[in-house]
């Protein structure tokens, strides 16, 4: 794409197959992700979640775990990932893989790391076995990290204040609860394996030295034939009116977290979008200093460690977050909502809006130096239909004007005030000997 | 330009260089010009929270847990009301800093500005400000993270797991301190640790990104001193006991599934520095073989049902200090480390040639991809160069050096029945 920063190109394969590649020879790895994308499903998906992890028990090629990652390995350590993530009413699966590109491969040493690398990930996502013994191990894993989200007080905070904030939706989760895991079965694996290869829509990323024809001679290889045209899934957006939900819950923690969630009823389509956007760059963007919540909450007030928002783009939500000694929690909430206030005021000093303004460029090109944000950006914006790519959202976040973000900000509607109280707070460290 | 004469390096087998130069100011520049569209900058200091006592004039100096975190939140204040942090954004770069047990370490990023953003960068950890209120104010975040840090069941299964292998080692401190000993701190103690530690020939800066030395230095020159005094404010450790301080360790949490932690502690690597980094890679490329997937222990460990999911593993390898340790989730953490123990107990004898010469293939391609980031390259050069006295390439030729045999010594040698030590962490 002309102008772009890294320069891109997206392909279309047929069959909905997509391949979005970069070529340049600026790093020493090249990046390439196989997924597969469809409607994320509250039966389906704790079905297809289970997939990638069983696939990494064996494949047909490598017909074990050790086979598996002995594999990657002799890839000249391919750091190979699963995919398993959800963005809107989508549910992506896959693999990822960084690979050497084939320059640096030892002398005489003459295998092509990207080709075996496309030979692995289509073995990976093509061909899992289905032993109940594999099946049994990662169904235990799937139950220990639904319950494990207690064991982190940040994620099981965020989990409950979204459970709270989709009360009136059809909520649910990409792993699903604990008796849905434990009534799948092989078959079941097999039936949406075959369903996912054979009904999703293809996704392949491809950032490094090969030419895009060795590209897309490899995925008509390794991929040819799998998945059909993307299931178009409109964004569920909704706003909100009335008496914010206020929750306190309590658990066994040190800290206390204070969850905030607002909604903005604006689509990723909509020309508000990067006013909203750009407020959370100045309400409370964790790696801007200048933020409102940095300056006030946590420098000027000392109310917390650490303190936050961001925006959701193909949803409309903006959280509001900051870990906090649960005694002070009034003041922490009271102080994160009048810095929102002050914004709808329009009180946004200049330096403030500059330097939002700073870290907008910074993180538009920053992405040159992570490819992996390219993929995620340009994603989001195939399924949602948000900007073309990197520098259009630059150049439409230059253009918000500070009245047209207090105007956003007043706009928002706060939905949910959640805290976790944490019932341990103040308690000494045990240093026995 | 105050003839400033940069040693470049290259590396042909890596395709980079970078070039030295020992500053007037007594500050070591590391400048490694990359078309990177953010560049990267670290600050360090070799000073850490492991150093606790060191003499000064003449006089020893005793510092509680936790003054060199202390000290590197604080240092972000200026005098203008303005934090550092402030200033930075305004410059649309990011900034952070780091206490680890040896080292302190201040950074940005940044895509543009860099003069602005270096200058910055130092000049605020060059001129401290302390006072009594901002000292008290930094009490109230810092205890915050404290207990963030107390809410992690892992981490409490690390220290927990330190404090029973190291008597007298610092390491068995946490990192940010206790509130306790954070509220002893003064502005007094502040300055004087500033003066002593903070002197440049004890410090560092690497640059990576787009720019050249000459502009490096060109800001060194206006911001930095002609000269700073030697440095002999050198940290005083206590001699450890090699022997462990008890074998187990139990703490409860909310938490689902037990946590375990094992350390094997070892005598310290004899030998230069050069020694114990390749005794380091060694034990990289020996615990990779026997705790990751490709292992056949862990392999047994998981289809049997011992452990849940994968385990974490690392080690110290240090001229003071050496332990590894693993660690992961069980229903039985004591039948995790009985097997853990029988399978490293065997590690020397199963070691393959094939399986050496897999992981350390692997090995070398994961030196190699840290090469593509700015911030990694930045980062392990302050590691490399204050703490493993050693020149960023220099870790090629070392990882060459390792042979099968090193590896089968250290394993007959780290994983000694009476070292072995288990703190494990259960549900409430």
């Amino acid at each position: 794409m002309t102008g772009e920063f890294m320069d891109y190109r997206i392909f279309d394969l047929g069959r909905g197959a997509r391949l979005t590649y970069i070529g340049t020879d600026k790093f020493k790895k090249a990046r390439l992700s196989v997924s597969l994308i469809g409607k994320a499903d509250r039966e389906r998906s704790p079905v297809v979640s289970l997939l990638m992890p069983l696939s990494f028990r064996g494949t047909e090629e490598y017909p074990g775990s050790r086979e598996t990652a002995i594999r990657a390995e002799e890839l000249y350590a391919a750091g190979i990932g699963c995919i398993n993530n959800r963005c809107g009413g989508y549910h992506i699966c896959g693999i990822t893989a960084s690979i050497l590109n084939d320059e640096y491969v030892s002398e005489g040493d003459d295998e092509s790391i990207l080709e075996n690398t496309f030979e692995f990930c289509s073995s990976l996502l093509l061909r899992p076995l289905f032993g109940e013994r594999d099946v049994d191990i990662c169904k235990k894993n799937q139950i220990y990290r639904i319950r494990s989200v207690k064991d982190n007080a940040m994620n099981y905070a965020a989990e409950r204040f979204y459970k709270h904030l989709f009360r009136n939706e059809d909520s649910f989760t990409l792993t699903g609860e604990e008796d849905q895991v434990e009534r799948i079965t092989s078959d079941d694996l097999m039936r949406e394996h075959k369903y996912i290869t054979e009904n999703w829509s293809l996704d392949i990323f491809y950032c490094g030295t090969a030419d895009v024809a060795r590209v897309t001679r490899l995925i008509e290889k390794y991929f040819g034939g799998v998945g059909r045209e993307l299931e178009q899934i409109p964004a569920k957006i909704t706003g909100y009116e009335g008496e914010p939900l206020s929750v306190t819950e309590e658990e066994a923690y040190r800290e206390g977290i204070v969850l905030l969630g607002f909604r903005s009823g604006v689509k990723l389509t909509d020309p508000e979008y990067y006013a909203y956007e750009m407020l959370s760059f100045i309400y409370g963007d964790g790696e801007n200093c200048a933020s409102k919540l940095f300056k006030y909450v946590r420098e000027k007030r000392s109310l917390c460690y650490y303190c936050g928002s961001y925006y959701i783009e193909y949803n409309g939500i903006m959280p509001v977050y900051a870990g906090i000694s649960p005694d002070r929690v009034d003041e922490a909430k009271s102080e994160m909502l009048r810095q929102l206030e002050e914004i709808k005021k329009g009180k946004i000093s200049r330096s403030e809006f500059a330097a939002a303004r700073a870290m907008v460029e910074k993180e538009c090109r920053a992405a040159e130096d992570h490819p992996e944000d390219y993929e995620t950006f340009l994603r989001v914006s195939r399924l949602y239909g948000g900007p073309a790519g990197i520098k259009e959202y630059r150049d439409n976040m230059m253009k918000v004007t500070p009245e047209q973000v207090s105007e956003a900000a007043g706009r928002l509607m706060l939905d949910t005030i959640y805290f976790l109280d944490g019932t341990l707070a103040g308690e000494d460290d045990e240093d026995e000997e | 330009m105050k003839n400033n004469k940069f040693e470049l390096f290259e590396c042909e087998r890596l395709r980079e260089k970078y070039y030295y130069l020992k500053h007037r100011s007594g500050l070591e520049l590391y400048v490694y010009p990359k078309k990177t569209s953010e560049l990267y900058a670290a600050f360090a200091t070799r000073f850490g929270a492991c150093d606790r006592k060191y003499l000064s004039g003449g006089k020893e100096i005793i510092l509680p847990a936790g003054t060199a975190h202390f000290l590197e939140h604080k240092l972000f204040e200026s005098k203008s009301g303005e934090s550092a942090d402030l200033k930075f954004a305004k410059y649309g770069a990011e900034s952070n800093a780091y206490t680890s047990q040896y080292i302190t370490d201040y950074q940005f990023t940044a895509t543009g500005k860099y003069r602005e953003n270096l200058t910055e960068l130092l000049h605020f950890v060059t001129h401290p400000y302390f006072t009594v209120e901002n000292v008290a104010k930094e009490q109230g975040i810092i205890g915050q993270e404290i207990a963030m840090d107390l809410d992690y069941p892992g981490y409490v299964a690390y220290i927990e797991g330190i404090r029973a292998m190291y008597r007298k080692n610092p390491i068995r401190d946490d990192i940010a301190g206790s509130v306790e000993s954070i509220a002893t701190i003064t502005p007094e103690l502040l300055y004087r640790v500033c003066e002593d530690k903070y002197n440049l020939n004890n410090m560092i800066l690497t640059v990576c990104g787009d720019i050249t030395p000459e502009e490096v230095a060109a800001v060194c020159d206006k911001v930095l001193p002609s000269s700073s005094p030697e440095y002999t404010a050198f940290t005083v450790t206590e001699p450890e006991p090699p022997e462990i301080v008890k074998p187990y360790t139990e703490r409860r949490m909310r938490l689902e599934k037990p946590l375990f932690y094992i350390g094997f502690k070892s005598l310290p690597e004899p030998g230069g520095d050069r020694e114990v980094r390749k005794a380091g890679i060694a034990m990289g490329i020996l615990e990779s073989m026997l705790f990751s997937a490709t292992g056949e222990l862990y392999d047994r460990l998981v289809r049997d049902g011992i452990i849940t999911r994968s385990l974490s593993y690392g080690h110290q390898c240090r001229s003071d200090l050496f332990f590894c340790d693993c660690s992961g989730s069980a229903d039985d953490p004591e039948k995790a480390f009985d097997e853990i123990c029988k399978g490293v107990a065997e590690a020397a004898d199963s070691i393959t040639e094939a399986d050496f010469a897999r992981c350390k293939k692997a090995f070398f391609a994961s030196v190699l991809k840290q090469f593509d980031s700015s911030e990694s390259i930045a980062e392990d050069i302050v590691i490399s160069a204050l703490l493993e006295n050693e020149k960023p390439f220099d870790i090629i030729d070392i990882i060459e050096s390792v042979n099968i045999e090193d590896v089968r010594k250290l394993a007959g040698r780290v994983f000694e029945d009476r070292n072995r030590v288990l703190s494990v962490v259960l549900p409430l």
